[in-house]
């Protein structure tokens, strides 16, 4: 019969803190600049992969192969993962910190101190850093800060300075494809404009046929959710955009084909002199809430009438005020873009607000959430391509996770400011933490507070050491007594501003790692006797 | 006299263009050499050719100091070409930029014979001027390429050579000229000039403008030059150590473009050209 077996104290302090120190020794070598990467594996292939994001080793490590060290490695890993899912990065420093809290809670809780009681204190001490981070933080100045946030990531000059400046240009919610690419050396793209999948309905539409393209300067454009296939429902859309004035007209349908190209294509064939719209028509290729969104921001962005069955009018009967304007629409291969008239109107801006509010309300692994970024891409006025190549494979999927990683943290970074990084931020915490248990009456809490404020120093002395520091506690002091603006430049060995040095952290990164790694090592704290199944379930994806 | 909008110099020739035409500088005489295009609207240079543009649009350039022409390809862009201003690394970049009338901005990798639009993050099609920033320190990180654009809607600024753009904050006005500080990667000094809201000077590498009080209250030409700045309003030169503090210049005439060389400051208007000796 498989009957679980219990186990309490002190054996329960005992297998969690066993756990814990495996998945934090596993990570805290990767920490800072000077951090290497983690080997995992054998892999399908046969291969060992090489990762250096935390929350990504956290969740291949599945079990321990027992039972004992298996229960404080899986709290480390739900942990780690939440904080690479929430904030992005600092799974690494969640980790430190997290065991560094547990060690020394528990060491106080066999001196006598009340658990539950520090807990309150550590708590508390998380709302007094998180404040404290506030007053530290700089808002973001420009690419360069970018930049240098990127790095601390990727640990590549080159990768975080084109990363710097496409989350610059981009904006917060940057709406970043990036692909991996056979060539080792990278390529950004930034595509202006609102682009769509589409069909080219007939070479004859080419105005470049030899680069298989399409421009048309300032044209009209007609957006039709109908197939078009009779020429009395092309006529009108020809007829209306003549009346705007304008010398090009762009049909957007479900399709064209029939008479309806017939009469396009034969127009569009027309002698120079006799011609009085150059044409495109195209098919777009979205399908079902795709279209739908489509049809609407081009709507939105040229101010045309959706046209068709479900609408108030179709092609058959449009009227002069059913074609919008745009600056230029161009078709290449992948589908067309168009560039917005008068991208400023009061409704694309109240459109903007209302989708950035969206994605700041909307957690970064939510399905919806590239949808809104991919919109708001097309209303903002383009999205960019990233492409990141490498030698090896290995290393290509490293670069691009590392790449992924930085755009979300960038974010929060444009959004919430910056903090002086390589652990310095949390550091220059400690006195205003140490005030605050100083002032409270509760010695159980001021405990806590205190346990707190050792552990927040954990990741600029783990840093140090995989500097190859030799007297971290020395240099801690240097950086204490420089100011809250300094820290440790592992590139030139010195004590700096992280400022001026480019070693930053993100203030909303630093703050939320620091909020669920206290969760996870209070819940840690707080459990008393531990049940071990014969069976354990297993979970690919942590809780 | 012609009247002259833009100046260009090539190894030691400096060009000079306007809408009667392209003109070679001889002393402090002009040159008329065949043209292009209808009208002049600027000239620029990669350092070995001669490039123009103008109405009916697009750019030419020529290779023989004038002698042929050769049309760009444009990238579907048919407003005329109000300027064209080359990367300071152009030797090894190929690197140019042209702003047009309606088109936005075009960029060019080699040299000018062929320009694809660059207007990410542009939200005014009009460019009336682009100044380039000077090559970053070879010991900073990243190293930018920083290029600004002024249009109908205030200044806008690249980062990347061109590739893409942001608008600048504070000014909300039609910039008719943008010029950029020798020592910009120190100080962050940048200056542009509008048709009807003076001078703008930014000190943040000009991500954002700040009205100069002190300035004239319309400014058709600025540059930076080795002791300061020199500008032009409708009436008179004006003369800054700082961009900040500004002091007519005595018995000067109105100028719609300068050019500092090493000699001076070349001034062209509506009454052709002039030297103001250092």
């Amino acid at each position: 019969m498989n009957r679980p077996r219990v186990v309490n104290q002190p054996t329960t302090h005992r297998d969690i803190l066993m756990g814990m120190n495996l998945i934090a020794d596993l990570l805290a070598p990767t920490l800072g600049p000077n951090g290497g990467t983690v080997a995992s594996g054998p892999t399908a292939g046969g291969r060992a992969e090489l990762l250096d994001d935390a929350s990504t080793i956290a969740r291949r490590i599945i079990s321990l192969g027992n039972p004992q060290t298996d229960i404080g490695a899986m709290v480390m890993r739900s942990l780690i993962w939440r904080v690479g899912q929430r904030a992005g990065d600092g799974g690494a420093t969640a980790a430190v910190i997290a065991r560094r809290l547990y060690v020394e809670g528990m060491r106080l809780g066999t001196a006598g101190y009340n658990t539950v009681r520090m807990a309150r204190g550590i708590e508390q001490g998380v709302k007094v850093v998180s404040e404290s981070l506030r007053k530290l933080a700089r808002p973001i100045t420009g690419e360069t800060d970018l930049a240098a946030v990127a790095r601390t990531i990727t640990k590549d000059e080159a990768l975080s300075a084109v990363i710097g400046e496409m989350s610059f240009l981009l904006g917060p919610d940057a709406p970043v494809v990036i692909e991996k690419y056979v060539a080792p050396y990278l390529q950004r793209r930034y595509i202006a404009g609102a682009h769509f999948g589409a069909e080219i309905r007939s070479m004859y539409f080419y105005t470049q046929p030899e680069q298989r393209r399409a421009v048309l300067t300032a044209p009209a454009i007609a957006l039709c959710e109908e197939r078009l296939t009779e020429t009395a429902q092309v006529l009108p859309l020809m007829e209306a955009a003549i009346n705007v004035g304008a010398k090009g007209l762009v049909i957007v349908a479900q399709d064209v084909s029939g008479a309806a190209l017939g009469l396009l294509v034969s127009n569009q064939q027309a002698p120079a002199e006799k011609k009085k719209l150059s044409l495109l028509a195209v098919k777009i290729k979205p399908v079902g809430d795709e279209l739908r969104w489509a049809f609407t921001d081009l709507a939105l962005l040229t101010g045309a009438t959706i046209l068709g069955p479900n609408h108030m009018r179709k092609g058959a009967t449009a009227l002069p005020q059913d074609v919008g304007r745009t600056q230029r629409v161009e078709f290449a291969t992948k589908g067309v873009v168009v560039v917005a008239h008068d991208s400023k109107r009061a409704d694309i801006r109240e459109e903007i607000a209302r989708l950035r509010q969206l994605l700041i309300d909307t957690p970064l692994d939510d399905e919806d959430r590239p949808k809104y970024a991919r919109r708001l891409g097309t209303l903002t006025g383009g999205v960019g391509e990233l492409k990141i190549g490498a030698h090896a494979k290995e290393d290509r999927a490293i670069r691009e996770a590392q790449a992924e990683r930085a755009f979300k943290v960038l974010s929060a970074a444009q959004r919430g400011g910056v903090v002086p990084g390589g652990g310095a931020a949390l550091y220059h915490c400690v006195p205003d933490l140490l005030a605050a248990a100083e002032a409270e009456r509760d010695d159980n809490v001021a405990a806590g507070m205190r346990v707190l404020a050792t552990a927040i120093s954990a990741p600029l002395e783990q840093i140090l050491i995989n500097a190859g520091v030799t007297a971290p506690k020395v240099e801690m002091q240097y950086i204490r007594d420089g100011g809250p603006t300094t820290t440790y430049d592992v590139f030139s060995g010195k004590v700096a501003d992280a400022a001026t040095c480019g070693v930053l952290d993100v203030t909303d990164v630093v703050s939320q790692m620091l909020s669920i790694a206290a969760s996870g090592a209070m819940m840690a704290l707080s459990t008393d006797a531990i049940v071990y199944h014969r069976k354990p379930k297993q979970s690919l994806q942590p809780d | 006299m012609p009247i002259i909008l833009s100046f260009a110099k090539v190894n030691d020739q400096l060009w000079a263009a306007g809408p009667e035409g392209l003109y070679k500088v001889k002393g402090e005489a002009l040159e008329a050499v065949p043209q292009p295009e209808v009208e002049l609207a600027c000239c620029g240079t990669d350092g070995e050719r001669i490039l123009v543009g103008g109405l009916p649009h697009g750019t030419a350039f020529s290779l023989d100091s004038g002698s042929n022409w050769q049309a760009s390809w444009m990238d579907g862009v048919e407003g005329p070409v109000l300027c064209i201003a080359a990367d300071p690394r152009v030797a090894e970049s190929g690197v140019l930029l042209a702003g047009s009338a309606g088109g936005g901005l075009l960029r060019s990798h080699n040299r000018g014979h062929s320009w694809t639009v660059c207007n990410f993050g542009l939200q005014d099609f009009t460019v009336l001027t682009i100044a380039w920033a000077p090559v970053a320190p070879a010991d900073e990180w990243p190293q930018w390429e920083v290029v600004f654009a002024g249009t109908e809607d205030g200044v806008y600024r690249s980062p990347n050579a061109g590739r893409g753009w942001k608008r600048s904050e504070g000014l909300d006005g039609v910039v008719q000229i943008v010029a950029v500080a020798p020592d910009f990667h120190s100080s962050g000094i940048v200056l542009a000039g509008t048709e009807e809201m003076g001078l703008w000077r930014s000190a943040d590498g000009g991500r954002w403008f700040t009205h100069v009080t002190d300035g004239p209250s319309r400014v058709d030409a600025l540059t930076s030059t080795a002791d300061g700045w020199l500008l032009s309003d409708e009436a008179q030169l004006w003369r800054s150590s700082d961009g900040l503090n500004w002091q007519p210049v005595a018995d000067s005439k109105p100028a719609l473009t300068l050019f500092a060389t090493a000699q001076g400051v070349w001034h062209g208007g509506e009454q052709g050209i002039a030297l103001l000796p250092k």
